[in-house]
């Protein structure tokens, strides 16, 4: 106890040198932590985007760019799934309940997707939540439409809204389906998934636009909008299609079948195995961030260590006189650890404090630019065992001085040198 | 009168190749050492299908010839059918094993179209199927499952592609020898 108070007393009279270290610790330990937190932030959002969903289906490509173009929007599909095989798919015994996706169309830089209203009942995100409406309904009508938040919100678009949407996903003049627009029914809320970003129309209105386009523009002989209602307006192809099953159980058992599927060159994915797979590429980045943040930490202890280092040609007469009034050698080493210990230890708890007065002050901007929720939880095992690394390392590079003082004591006695 | 004969015999010769392409040609892909498996827990009922091609197990993947090979076939066969050689459950889920398939790729013995279709076998590949079904008594200790003796009792299995699903996770993983443990 003598000794905690005498380091501190020590301490005091090094405070500035002393707390540019701590500072330094409590900037890296910010940034270990700000990192770590992101890391994991990241991948919650990104496996939250899709829930509930047994199997994503789609033509044979590659699972990762099935996920990409079905769930996130990005990329293209390669070829299309035939409508005959979707329904020869859907009435397997095992399928409870399925959403067709059609893709290809946007409008100003929003994708457009046609699907049914059985989206709205099924599609799920995070923790099994369902789809919302801010306003308005789901489409019941060929042209009809339904909006993420995102798309109202940058096009300051609302409910009766008439839109025209283009061919393709590049918006030129020639390609604009300006015969047949839109009207926005319903408008939903923010779920902080790509669905913000997506227009939604039915799978019969993406069918309507395309009637008379089947050379690739609109062709001389136009069809108005009322005539195109009542042709009529099976879809021959879709994008992908999601299924939700009886038994969950049955999965990989359907998976298998429709991968093995004679008729049409399917591939079926687990949409949470795809994304761990996905996410074990992309977490070679994550790595890398971490071993930097690392050796920022590193990088800080050395400073403190050099800080320790540089002070102990003035404090040879205190460790003289500690010598002199009965201190053991061991004594002298428990200062410096102490004192080292002081400085991390503070360093650590400014620097997880500061972490979380960020935390609390981004939060309502992070869910009002992005719709992701800030979950802000207590520090977690991991993080606990970096602090606890932190310290520990602090504590054996403190040895160091602590050793040196030891050994300049004996020697030094108490004259003063110059 | 000569045009709509062309195109009579035209249409005969193009319908016979449509109805030749229905027959799938369609192949999956195959890579020796590579290997996947997949878990399924519902409620009680837990299913794990593990797809490999015979290579891994057997070493040689044409229809046994020697007798050396068919005790290999059959010894590989128990081996499969023994859980202890596969993976380890965690014991306090109290998992019974319920039934085990092995569907070997040389099982069917159907020697006339082997003899026939002889030299195309020789070079074709050849896939297991095994599917384990376990009743467990506790799955809320059901957390992990461990691989390392798939790996350690069949040298031919590099890389095992595992995914799973429990309730509402679906996740996936890629398993080795120095790396076989899932915690679900």
């Amino acid at each position: 106890m003598k000794l905690f108070k005498l380091a501190a007393k020590s301490a005091w009279n090094r405070k500035t040198s002393l707390s540019l270290a701590m500072i330094s610790i409590a900037i890296s330990i910010f940034l270990l932590m700000g990192v770590d937190k992101i890391r994991k932030e990241a991948k919650n959002t990104f496996l939250n985007t899709i829930s509930q969903t047994d199997l994503i289906v789609g033509a044979r490509s590659g699972p990762i760019n099935l996920l990409l173009y079905s769930v996130f929007r990005i990329g293209n599909a390669t070829n299309n799934v035939s409508y005959a095989s979707y329904q020869d798919i859907i009435k397997m015994k095992s399928v409870k309940w399925s959403v067709p996706i059609s893709l290809g169309d946007s409008h100003r830089g929003f994708r457009v997707m046609g699907t049914t209203q059985d989206f709205f009942r099924h599609y799920q995100y995070a923790d099994s939540q369902q789809l919302k409406f801010l306003s308005g309904s789901a489409f019941n009508h060929i042209y009809d439409a339904v909006i993420g938040y995102d798309v109202a919100h940058q096009l300051k678009y609302s409910l009766g809204k008439q839109i025209i949407l283009s061919h393709g996903i590049v918006s030129t003049k020639f390609s604009e389906h300006d015969d047949k627009p839109f009207r926005i029914v319903g408008i939903l809320k923010k779920t902080g998934t790509p669905v913000d970003r997506t227009i939604h129309v039915s799978l019969s209105g993406i069918e309507a636009i395309h009637i008379g386009w089947q050379s690739g523009s609109r062709s001389s002989l136009s069809i108005s909008a009322e005539q195109t209602q009542e042709s009529s307006l099976k879809p021959k192809s879709i994008t992908a299609f999601m299924l939700g099953l009886e038994r969950k159980i049955d999965t990989f058992r359907l998976q298998r079948k429709i991968n093995q599927f004679n008729k049409e060159p399917l591939l079926a994915i687990v949409p949470g195995s795809t994304l761990a797979n996905l996410w074990q590429m992309v977490g070679s980045f994550e790595k890398i961030l971490m071993t930097i943040s690392t050796l920022v930490l590193l990088s800080g202890l050395m400073g403190l260590l050099t800080t320790l280092l540089s002070t102990l040609n003035e404090r040879r007469r205190e460790m003289a006189v500690l010598r002199a009034v009965g201190a053991h050698p061991y004594h002298i080493m428990i200062l410096f650890s102490l004192e080292a210990l002081f400085v991390v230890s503070s360093g650590c708890f400014f620097g997880v404090l500061s972490l979380y007065l960020i935390q609390i002050l981004i939060q309502p901007l992070i869910t009002e630019l992005y719709g992701l929720h800030l979950a802000i939880n207590f520090l977690d095992s991991e993080q606990f065992v970096i602090l606890i690394i932190a310290v520990f390392l602090s504590l054996l590079l403190s040895l160091i001085p602590g050793y040196i003082a030891y050994k300049q004591s004996l020697t030094d006695g108490l004259t003063v040198k110059f | 009168m000569k045009m709509s004969q062309c195109l009579i015999v035209f249409f005969i010769v193009f319908s016979g190749f449509s109805y030749a392409e229905t027959e799938s040609r369609q192949q999956n892909a195959h890579q020796h050492g590579k290997a996947e498996l997949a878990i399924a827990i519902s409620k009680e009922d837990v299913i794990i299908e593990l797809h490999s091609p015979a290579h891994n197990i057997l070493g040689f993947e044409h229809q046994p010839k020697t007798e050396k090979q068919q005790q290999l076939l059959a010894n590989a066969i128990t081996r499969l059918k023994t859980t202890d050689n596969i993976l380890i459950i965690p014991k306090s889920a109290q998992c019974k094993l319920k039934s085990v398939e092995v569907e070997s790729p040389f099982s069917h013995k159907n020697d006339e179209i082997h003899h026939h279709e002889e030299e195309a076998h020789e070079e074709a590949h050849s896939e297991f199927e095994v599917i384990y079904q376990y009743q467990c008594g506790d799955n809320k200790h059901l957390t992990n499952v461990n691989l390392k003796p798939l790996f350690e009792n069949f040298p031919g299995f590099e890389q095992l592609d595992v995914q799973w699903l429990s309730n509402n996770k679906q996740s996936a993983k890629t398993l080795s020898i120095n790396n076989s443990h899932i915690d679900f």
